[in-house]
């Protein structure tokens, strides 16, 4: 790919799929970490039992 | 893209697409441990202090149930050793209770002797009783021979007089005959002077005189108020007037003034009371 040139994104099926694909798992991702967080109140650390 | 890739691309799409499906599945289905663990806390929390005072409790009803059990014991030993006590005077009760009915058997054993001895002389008594009456009888009637004979030797006393009398007349008649002899055969018969008899004729046998000091014996048989009924009567020479003394032993009782007079007995009023009269008394005209 030349420096200069401007990326364009093909646009067909499988860039489709691919967004799909990519969308859900971002959702997901995102639907994860809301629950974590709603029920944990935490994402990344484990939960230790409060003594 | 050569196929290859385009057929990984479609199965990591849909290998992407079927794992957030399965991992929202598990993330939205799965529990809240969190919650349930902070619910779990809290009820152990819960469970713990009320455990604790449910132990505190516990502690408190041992404690009371040690020392109520203490006092127990304490009531236990204090009833037990009355309970000795008792079974002690218990059995000096049986001990004394047999004695005591020993002692009873012994008593009555010695009453029914005494019934016995009572009963016997009872009879020894109505026996004598009956001597008593009878020596009394016999000796009312030697009394009434008695005073009947003492009643004919008076009267031979007064016949023995009159006779003696009669004789001392004859003896003066005769030595007035003589004298009168004398003066009708001899001179020397003056200067007598004529005797004349100084026992009065009795031309008559006069009837024995009652002697006034009989003694007259007898028993009091009823007491009245003031009347005492005697055991003699006029057949014993008893008349009204006559004046009996009271005597019991030694001892001077009353007199009894005689008012009514009967065969065998006699009623009088009491004089000179010293002491009551009783029945059995001796009754006589000479003290």
């Amino acid at each position: 790919m030349s420096p200069g040139k401007k990326i364009i994104a093909p646009s067909n099926l499988y860039t489709a799929v691919l967004a799909l694909a990519t969308g859900v798992v971002l959702a997901t991702a995102v639907f994860v970490a809301f629950k974590c967080f709603a029920d944990y109140g935490t994402i990344f650390k484990i939960v230790e039992a409060a003594r | 893209m050569s196929t290859f890739t385009k057929v990984f691309v479609v199965l990591l799409s849909l290998f992407s697409i079927f794992l957030c499906g399965t991992v929202v599945t598990y993330v939205s289905n799965v529990n809240n441990y969190k919650a349930l663990f902070e619910d779990e806390k809290s009820l152990n929390r819960s469970l713990k202090s009320e455990n604790t005072s449910l132990k505190r409790q516990y502690n408190e009803k041992v404690a009371l149930m040690k020392e109520q059990e203490k006092k127990l014991n304490e009531r236990i030993q204090q009833f037990e050793d009355e309970n000795s006590k008792l079974v002690v005077d218990l059995r000096k009760a049986e001990r004394m209770s047999l004695e005591y009915q020993g002692r009873v058997n012994s008593w009555a054993g010695i009453l029914t002797s005494f019934e016995q001895t009572i009963a016997n002389l009872e009879q020894s008594l109505k026996l004598t009783q009956q001597q008593l009456n009878k020596a009394h009888s016999e000796g009312i009637k030697d009394r009434k021979e008695l005073n009947e004979i003492t009643a004919s030797f008076y009267e031979k006393m007064v016949q023995m007089e009159s006779l003696e009398a009669a004789r001392r007349r004859l003896l003066e008649q005769k030595t007035d005959l003589e004298n009168r002899m004398n003066q009708i055969t001899g001179p020397d018969t003056w200067g007598t002077q004529a005797i004349e008899p100084v026992t009065p004729d009795i031309d008559l046998a006069r009837p024995g005189v009652t002697f006034g000091g009989a003694d007259l014996n007898g028993l009091i048989t009823e007491v009245g108020e003031s009347m005492v009924t005697i055991s003699i009567g006029s057949a014993d020479g008893v008349k009204k007037g006559m004046v009996f003394h009271v005597t019991r032993g030694d001892d001077f009782i009353s007199d009894i003034l005689i008012t009514d007079v009967d065969t065998n007995k006699s009623a009088g009023v009491l004089d000179l009371v010293q002491q009551q009269p009783r029945i059995m008394d001796n009754v006589s005209t000479r003290l």
